[in-house]
């Protein structure tokens, strides 16, 4: 009985076989399939480079990612001042990428925390790679002129950020009470330094000098909290 | 053909379109995908069915299947997916699409001598019977492990999951049977 039922199951595939209505699907299905997913996880994977560096390129052209370092308040607006809509996205495109590498045995045979760490590192240093390269400057200097689709606005933001406390610009004269910059919007700004301002020591301004300057805008005078050279 | 040939030198035969080494497959393996999915699907009724399946699937994807690999981890990973879907499909038992045992390598002892001898001493079919009460995830490793005598290697491929989680199902669903045979 058994023997029967087994020469009916294995009958029943071999005649779909023989009249070619269960066929194997060809090498190439299976070569397309593969191609495809290395290289959706390659896009993916410079896509997250693009997006965290643009991250940190905005952060340090708005002069945002030198808060921290003015203390408790500075750090509390650091995390006020972070672009959470494109962390959530590069976040997105992080699952997604762990769901599609994880097909392949070198990441399903390690438990999930390590290879999405490993993931998250490789996007941190790509993404530290490429904001180091000229990409985003020159971008952003093309933006407003060539409209760039999607990144155009995110870079005209980063030109002129509307950050409340937040200052970046070229110091143009030094004041008895400070010195004036010209902030990305050619306006000029009066900066006034007090003995609390926050200033590392040791360092001294000069004309022509890139600073950061944290501290409430009244009008065109801003009371530094803290101020901060830029490094060219 | 020669009865010798071994599984991966079969499935060369059937990637270059000989549909007898397929059948010769076909009988090697029937009764191992039968015994799994019974112990693994236990109450469901659609189980030849499914077994099937995962005969038809293997042929239509043979083309994937790399000879270099062992055929057998490459026919119980499509098994277990066939079952998981059934599993699904019948909406019985809940299976979950995140595994928080994936998450981290939880150490965990490769054997328990003492629960191993507990679980020998067991009468096969009461075991069986016990066995189903277990979540489906502790009760596929248990019974790749001690059914299939697949190695922890092996079912790690078969499941997709690290070796050290294979350990871990393993551990615990020992744990969870002893506990249920005691208890009865």
């Amino acid at each position: 009985m058994q023997e029967e039922h087994k020469k009916t199951n294995i009958d029943h595939i071999l005649e779909s076989i023989k009249k070619g209505e269960l066929k194997m699907r060809p090498k190439w299905h299976f070569v397309l399939k593969t191609v495809l997913l290395i290289l959706g996880s390659v896009i993916l994977a410079l896509s997250i480079f693009y997006l965290v560096s643009l991250i940190i390129f905005g952060l340090r052209e708005t002069g945002v990612i030198f808060t921290p370092g003015f203390g408790v308040r500075g750090t509390i607006l650091f995390l006020r001042s972070l672009p959470w809509l494109l962390i959530l996205l590069v976040g997105i495109f992080l699952i997604i990428l762990e769901i599609l590498v994880r097909s392949y045995s070198f990441t399903y045979k390690t438990p999930l925390i390590y290879s999405a760490a490993v993931i998250v590192l490789i996007a941190c240093i790509g993404g530290w790679v490429v904001a180091r390269t000229p990409l985003h400057a020159v971008i952003m200097r093309r933006a407003p002129d060539f409209n760039i689709p999607f990144v155009g606005g995110g870079y005209r933001d980063i030109q002129h950020p509307m950050f409340k406390d937040v200052h970046v610009g070229k110091i143009m004269i030094i004041t008895p009470k400070g010195f004036n910059i010209q902030d990305p919007r050619n306006e000029i700004l009066m900066v006034i330094i007090t003995p609390q301002t926050k200033i590392m020591r040791g360092i001294e301004f000069r004309t022509g000098d890139h600073v950061m300057i944290m501290g409430p805008r009244f009008e065109s005078t801003i009371e530094a909290f803290g101020v901060r050279k830029i490094p060219e | 053909m020669d009865p010798l040939r071994t599984d991966e030198e079969l499935a060369l035969d059937v990637q270059q379109g000989n549909s007898e080494a397929f059948s010769m497959l076909f009988n090697r393996y029937e009764q191992k995908m039968l015994r799994y999915g019974k112990r693994f699907l236990y109450t469901y009724e659609d189980l030849e069915d499914a077994v099937q399946e995962v005969f038809i699937k293997a042929y239509k994807n043979v083309q994937s299947f790399n000879t270099t690999k062992k055929f057998s981890t490459w026919l119980y990973r499509i098994a277990h997916n066939t079952f998981i879907n059934v599993i699904k499909k019948n909406g019985r038992e809940p299976v979950s699409f995140f595994d928080f045992d994936t998450l981290v390598k939880i150490p965990s002892k490769t054997t328990d001598t003492l629960e191993d001898d507990f679980l020998k001493a067991q009468d096969s079919e009461s075991l069986a019977g016990i066995m189903k009460k277990l979540s489906p995830k502790y009760r596929e490793a248990l019974v790749l492990f001690y059914f299939e005598e697949l190695e922890y290697k092996e079912i790690a491929e078969v499941l997709k999951i690290p070796t050290s989680t294979v350990g871990v199902r393993i551990t615990r669903g020992r744990a969870m049977l002893k506990k249920m045979i005691s208890n009865t």
